[in-house]
């Protein structure tokens, strides 16, 4: 008697008896899938794309001091791009790089609130120096932002979300669970992680009772970085009251009509790409977008036209930069750099060259600090003239070793010529050291500091390469 | 009250200095030159605002404000590039880890200590 959903497996007929083996197909798991937004993912970075049915995404934070990486990541460091390769190809849904606490969060919120399906977010690699990016996160999900925009909790030095609507971020903290693995950077790890996420049996993985949970209960949320902020690194405290009157105004992020289905998976590879919506509504929803964004970019044309008019107008009004500048606060400040010419060094000569470029380097700042100070009431004073001796007697001492050192001859003489103008530069200033302390007369109120000698610290910057004559 | 004020100014006057001979050099398109130029630049517009909101007389007032006004023009004037990049990155700054622009020059403004900072804001905004 044949059954819905049976296969018979094998069938044996042994003196007239017939024996079967029906196999039955076990019901499929119901679970919750969902199309993605639209325009899923909304924003751009240094992430690879995979199955958007899959209830994870991660994170790989991207270890490198500030400033050490151009604004542009193009490659990441072949050790973190394993991790993220490993993850999508495990099964994640997204994966990619995090470097700030800012921006960054702000990108990954907007790609997971896009795409409901998504439902962890697995965290790993090495905590970002500088930025705290990782706890930045983990505070994101655990605490939220307060009226400021600011994460809370947060060690991260400015972890502002001035970019994306409010909703988004409580959706976000709402549609993820963490699966905190700053620290880790084995990919076998990582792997496990994200398998273990997409299990239809609770899995347990490390403290974690880790399964595919089906979507979040709502539709996506389209949303895309407004912008208003682009470098929050420089966002002062007292500036952030006005900053939010200004984000205030700003628009709320669009919701398509949900496309909710329910769907039969077992696996996230396994699942089909599902078909476009109606091609009409879609249409109709594009050229609305299409024309607010072209409206958006007459208005800031119109503004940028407004504003080269004006600079237009006051560069024909105005002398040039260079003869403004003359007479104003620093008088003879004008330092060019010794031009270098191709000459074939050795390694020693290389050295040894560029520690001589980096002190005048050095020297050239303290210098016009010190031309600074003197228009000031530090030209009365005997910390100055203190000052310009031992930098009069160090640039002296920097003239000798140049003299003695292997520098190549051209090289050597464009130095020295540099030399001997910081010399007289340094010459000119006061050396009376018999001049009462400025601190003791009253006139310099600053406290113990001294700007003539926090000039002169600016050596202390210059650590490399050593000296060729120690 | 003046005293935070002009201090503040003094500090900037060497900062701006300093800031503007690196400006000729390589620091020209680096992102630390940059970053100290909008620093220096916020930072004015901080001291413009506390001073508006401060008690001093007017005709003080207006003599510091031409002072800011003045060092927010030198701030303004640098030099820096319109792509720039940390040039230790780029292989052109070997000086060591540390950074004249931010380390260097801004590190000029911790040599002021008094007023003390909360006196000087509550002076500042009283």
């Amino acid at each position: 008697m044949a059954e819905e959903n049976c296969e018979i497996l094998q069938l044996d007929d042994e003196e007239g008896v017939l024996t079967a083996i029906i196999g039955k197909e076990a019901p499929a798991v119901e679970m919750l899938k969902v199309s993605p937004v639209e325009d899923y993912p909304a924003e751009s970075g240094c992430f690879l794309r995979g199955n958007h049915y899959s209830p994870v995404a991660a994170v790989v934070l991207l270890n490198a001091p500030y400033g050490t990486l151009p604004p542009e990541v193009q490659n990441a460091p072949p050790e973190i791009e394993k991790l993220v390769r490993v993850a999508i190809e495990t099964g994640a849904a997204l994966a990619g790089t995090l470097q700030t606490e800012n921006i960054g969060i702000e990108k990954i919120v907007c790609n997971v609130v896009g795409n409901p399906n998504i439902r962890y977010l697995v965290l790993c690699g090495e905590e970002v120096h500088g930025h705290h990016s990782g706890t930045a996160v983990r505070a994101l999900l655990a605490n939220g932002i307060n009226e400021k925009r600011t994460i809370i909790g947060s060690k991260s030095g400015t972890p502002y979300l001035f970019n994306i609507p409010l909703e988004a971020i409580e959706r976000f903290r709402e549609q993820v669970s963490l699966v905190d693995l700053v620290g880790e950077m084995d990919s076998a790890v990582i792997a496990k992680a994200v398998q273990s996420c997409y299990q239809e049996e609770p899995t347990p993985f490390k403290d974690y009772m880790l399964h595919d949970p089906g979507a979040y209960s709502e539709a996506g949320i389209s949303c895309t970085l407004t912008g208003k902020v682009r470098h929050p690194e420089e966002i002062e405290e007292w500036e952030i009251n006005d900053l939010l009157k200004e984000i205030e105004g700003g628009g709320v992020p669009v919701k398509p009509p949900a496309a909710v289905k329910t769907e039969s998976t077992a696996r996230p590879e396994e699942v089909q790409l599902e078909k476009k919506g109606e091609p009409g509504a879609i249409d109709q929803q594009k050229l609305v977008a299409v024309g607010k964004s072209l409206a958006k970019i007459a208005e800031g044309l119109n503004e940028i036209a407004t504003i080269l008019i004006g600079e237009a107008a006051e560069r024909v009004a105005e002398p040039p930069r260079e003869e403004r500048l003359k007479g104003e606060v620093w008088p003879g400040a004008e330092v060019k750099a010794p031009p270098l010419e191709e000459v074939p060094q050795t390694e020693a000569q290389k050295m040894a060259a560029l520690y001589f470029a980096n002190q005048l380097r050095g020297y050239s700042g303290v210098l016009a600090a010190l031309e600074a100070c003197n228009q000031d009431v530090c030209h009365d004073g005997c910390t100055l003239p203190n000052v310009v001796i031992s930098v009069i007697k160090r640039i002296s001492k920097l003239q000798k070793d140049l003299d003695a050192s292997s520098v190549v001859e051209s090289r050597k003489q464009v130095m020295i010529a540099q030399i001997g103008d910081f010399l007289a530069r340094a010459k000119a200033l006061p050396q009376d050291v018999d001049r009462p302390c400025q601190k003791t007369v009253g006139t310099c109120k600053i406290g113990s500091g001294c700007f003539a000698a926090g000039a002169l610290k600016m050596m202390k910057l210059i650590t490399e390469p050593p000296s060729p004559t120690q | 009250m003046v005293t935070y004020f002009e201090n503040q100014l003094r500090g900037y006057n060497v900062v701006l200095a300093a800031l503007r001979a690196f400006s000729q050099d390589i620091c020209r398109n680096c992102i630390g030159l940059s970053g100290s130029q909008t620093k220096v630049i916020k930072g004015l517009k901080k001291l413009r605002m506390d001073l508006e909101g401060s008690a001093i007389s007017q005709s003080d007032k207006r003599q510091i404000l031409a002072r800011i006004e003045r060092c927010a023009k030198l701030a303004a004037a640098l030099d820096v590039a319109e792509e720039v990049e940390c040039q230790k990155t780029a292989g052109n700054c070997k000086i060591g880890p540390g950074c004249s622009c931010t380390d260097g020059a801004m590190g000029l403004m911790k040599e002021i200590t008094e007023p003390a900072p909360s006196l000087a804001t509550s002076v500042a905004t009283a």
